[in-house]
């Protein structure tokens, strides 16, 4: 399990990349019609029984939407489980298809600054001490 | 008492629709605005085009229609039409009647005859009678997927329930109103003021996905666009 950076530079960071992307994350938030019809195009959810939480639209909601509307403000647990969803969920292969033309890649891969920024990243082999890498 | 009911009809018929039709239009222009701040013009690359291999290039191959149908084959295999083609037809049907059966209704064309002069072509009444039907009965569908399926199920909202009510509600009482159901006079306040609110609601909430795909297929550059776009996300 990765330590999360709680100080105030980290932060500021997080901040500047949530307003940088703001438009694009308020305008792809409201947009979606939470239709699901993405995850016909995720090999993560086909081959994993169709088990709804690797629907693509689920995993960008639940990472860049709970922190875009946190304004990243989140807890450490809030941030361990959008890890699980944007790195063991997705392997950002960019092959999701939206019928809006949401850019759902663009989505994950914006959470996944925020999550660098905190300190919170892929790690492999992971054990109870943390990542072996 | 008496008084107000024929003026509130009179309102809703005409500064009530004009304010709704003002309102989508403000709200359209806003969503615009939000659009292209949040996209970027693209850079031209200095690629070389001849050095760059197409798919669709290597598998045109044979007879005019087979070309069409490979390139149609590569253009929808990993859309919604090549994954789902059943879902994709019926979101397709349902959009083009959402559009077509209030615009081309002959009582609305009557009534925007007797207040502009101005009127569209009308079907009959008995096939907008039909794509009514139809609507409800793919909203009733749709519903349906939103309860039944797990993956719909686990991203749906409050917000989406009331969006699918407040997009059938204009089409159930409009039915209801034709045919003379229940009370015709409570019945037609409650189409009219709930299709203007829909209409004035949708660029600010998730009805914005209509004029949305507008944006994404015709100005984003992506493998998905209808037309070669000069913007990027």
């Amino acid at each position: 399990m990765n330590s999360s950076n709680t100080d105030k530079a980290a932060m500021d960071r997080i901040q500047k990349i949530i307003e940088k992307k703001k438009d694009m994350i308020k305008l792809s938030l409201s947009a979606c019609v939470h239709c699901s019809i993405c995850s016909d195009s995720c090999f993560k959810f086909t081959s994993n029984r169709k088990d709804p939480t690797y629907t693509p639209s689920y995993k960008a909601i639940n990472s860049i939407g709970r922190i875009y509307k946190k304004k990243g403000n989140l807890s450490d647990e809030e941030y361990q489980a959008i890890k699980n969803l944007i790195w063991d969920k997705c392997v950002l292969c960019m092959r999701c298809y939206c019928p809006l033309g949401i850019s759902i890649p663009s989505l994950i891969a914006c959470a996944r600054n925020v999550c660098r920024e905190k300190g919170i990243y892929r790690t492999y082999d992971e054990t109870d001490e943390g990542g072996q890498i | 008492m008496n008084l107000m009911i024929p003026d509130l009809y009179d309102f809703l018929r005409g500064p009530g629709f004009v304010i709704s039709i003002l309102v989508f239009l403000s709200g359209f222009l806003y969503r615009t605005i939000l659009f292209i701040r949040a996209t970027r013009k693209i850079r031209q690359s200095n690629i070389n085009p001849e050095n760059i291999i197409s798919d669709t290039s290597i598998a045109l191959q044979g007879s005019m229609p087979i070309k069409i149908i490979t390139l149609l084959k590569i253009k929808i295999r990993n859309t919604i039409f090549g994954t789902n083609p059943v879902m994709g037809i019926i979101s397709l049907v349902f959009h083009i009647l959402l559009f077509i059966t209030p615009v081309f209704l002959s009582a609305h064309n009557v009534i925007a005859d007797l207040t502009t002069g101005i009127s569209l072509f009308a079907f009959p009444e008995r096939v907008t009678d039909i794509f009514t039907i139809m609507l409800i009965a793919i909203g009733a569908f749709f519903l349906a997927r939103r309860i039944f399926i797990p993956h719909v199920r686990i991203i749906s909202t409050a917000r989406d329930y009331f969006m699918l009510i407040l997009v059938m509600a204009p089409f159930v009482s409009g039915l209801f109103a034709y045919h003379h159901f229940l009370n015709y006079r409570v019945v037609i306040y409650i189409h009219m003021i709930i299709g203007e609110l829909a209409i004035m609601t949708a660029p600010f909430t998730s009805l914005i996905h209509m004029p949305f795909i507008i944006f994404s297929r015709f100005h984003i550059d992506s493998e998905y666009s209808i037309m070669p776009g000069n913007r990027r996300w």
